[in-house]
C-alpha cells in the first residue's frame, strides 16, 4: 500500500483562525493535584493549575486545550496560560504549507491569548469543585 | 524491571492470568470502570489470539505495567466501541495503524499505588517506547489510542509525538480523546 497514510490533522491558515469562534468545553485542575486533598478555594490565595478545553463552534471541528495556572502576583484571581496548546490543528504558512509542528503550536498559542478564555475558564473551574 | 511481549500463544499462561487479575484490579477496582471480569480477571471481546499483549513485571515478576495492541484492520476499541471520538471523520481500518489500549502502569507493590491514577509509574514511558516498538515490528506506522486528556502531556514531555484525532468527549464525568501517535517521529529507546 503506497498511499499516504492520513495524520488525522486539520490543515488551517491564520485567516481561518481569525475568523474562528472558540466554545469553552471544560475546565480541570490537574489530575495529580487532589482537589478534596488540597481544598482550593476560588479567589484564595493557593497555588492552582490546571487545564481548559475549547472546541470550534462550526465545522470543522478544531480542538484547542491548554494547561494554565492561577497568576498569584495578580491583584484579582486570574489564570494565566502554561505552555503550548495541544491540538488536531496544523497551521498553514503563507503559501499553504504546513507550518512545522512546534512552530504551528506557537501561532496557535498565540490565538489563544487574543481570546477572553481565562474568565469561563476559572469560573468554569471554581463550579466545577465548589 | 523486564517486558513482555506477544500473543496469548507467546506468553506463559500465568502471565496472561496475572495481566487479567492486573487489569481488574487497574480499571476495575481503581478507576471504578465497568467491564467484563470473570474469577477476578478482566478480559473483553478484544482479547483474541491475535491480540499482542505487553507486560512489564518487576523483579519478582509483579505485574507493574500493561498495554494491548490491536490491528484496526479488525475489531478494536475506538472502531467499534468510541467510534464517535473521531469527531465524523471515518475509524482507521489500515495494517499500518495499530491500536493502543488496556494501558497501565500503576505498581501496587509501592505505597503510592493508585494516589496518582493511571499513570503513575515510570514504568509508563518504558511501555510506551515497547508498544511503539512492538506495533513498528509489526508494519504499523501510527498508533490510535482512547486516553484521558492527561495522557498528551506526558507523551510530550518523553519526546512522543503525538496529536488528537478531535475534541474530547465526556464519558462516565472524564474527559477522553482519540490520540494519534506518529511512531517514526517520536523518540524512544529500541
Amino acid at each position: 500500500m503506497n498511499t499516504p497514510l492520513n495524520d488525522g490533522l486539520l490543515r488551517l491558515g491564520r485567516q481561518d483562525l481569525a475568523g474562528m469562534q472558540l466554545m469553552h468545553l471544560i475546565s480541570g485542575l490537574d489530575d495529580d493535584l487532589e482537589p478534596e486533598a488540597s481544598q482550593p478555594v476560588c479567589g484564595g490565595s493557593a497555588s492552582l493549575s490546571g487545564y481548559t478545553e475549547w472546541v470550534s463552534a462550526q465545522e470543522p471541528r478544531v480542538t484547542l486545550g491548554w494547561d494554565w495556572h492561577l497568576d498569584e502576583a495578580a491583584t484579582t484571581p486570574r489564570v494565566v496560560r502554561l505552555g503550548l496548546p495541544r491540538t488536531n490543528v496544523q497551521v498553514l504558512d503563507g503559501t499553504d504549507k504546513p507550518l512545522p509542528w512546534n512552530e504551528s503550536l506557537h501561532v496557535l498559542a498565540k490565538f489563544i491569548d487574543t481570546i477572553d478564555w481565562n474568565t469561563p475558564a476559572f469560573e468554569a473551574v471554581c463550579q466545577r469543585y465548589a | 524491571m523486564e517486558i513482555l511481549a506477544g500473543r496469548p500463544g507467546h506468553l506463559a499462561p500465568r502471565v496472561m492470568d496475572d495481566l487479567g487479575r492486573y487489569r481488574h484490579k487497574v480499571f476495575v477496582e481503581t478507576l471504578g470502570w465497568e467491564l467484563v471480569t470473570e474469577e477476578g480477571k478482566e478480559r473483553d471481546q478484544f482479547d483474541g489470539e491475535e491480540t499482542i499483549y505487553l507486560a512489564a513485571r518487576d523483579q519478582d515478576e509483579n505485574i507493574i505495567g500493561t498495554g494491548r495492541l490491536l490491528p484496526t484492520t479488525g475489531p478494536y476499541l475506538l472502531g467499534d466501541v468510541f467510534p464517535e471520538l473521531m469527531g465524523g471523520v471515518e475509524v482507521p481500518r489500515d495494517p499500518r495503524v495499530w491500536e493502543l489500549s488496556r494501558f497501565a502502569a500503576v505498581d501496587f507493590t509501592s505505597p503510592l499505588a493508585g494516589a496518582l491514577g493511571q499513570f503513575s509509574s515510570e514504568v509508563t514511558i518504558a511501555l510506551f517506547h515497547s508498544a511503539l516498538n512492538v506495533a513498528e515490528a509489526n508494519g504499523a506506522e501510527r498508533i490510535i489510542t482512547v486516553s484521558p486528556l492527561g495522557v498528551e502531556r506526558l507523551l510530550r514531555r518523553k519526546g512522543i509525538k503525538a496529536h488528537r484525532a478531535a475534541p474530547p468527549m465526556i464519558v462516565g464525568g472524564h474527559p477522553i480523546f482519540a490520540c494519534w501517535i506518529d511512531i517514526a517521529g517520536s523518540e524512544r529507546q529500541r
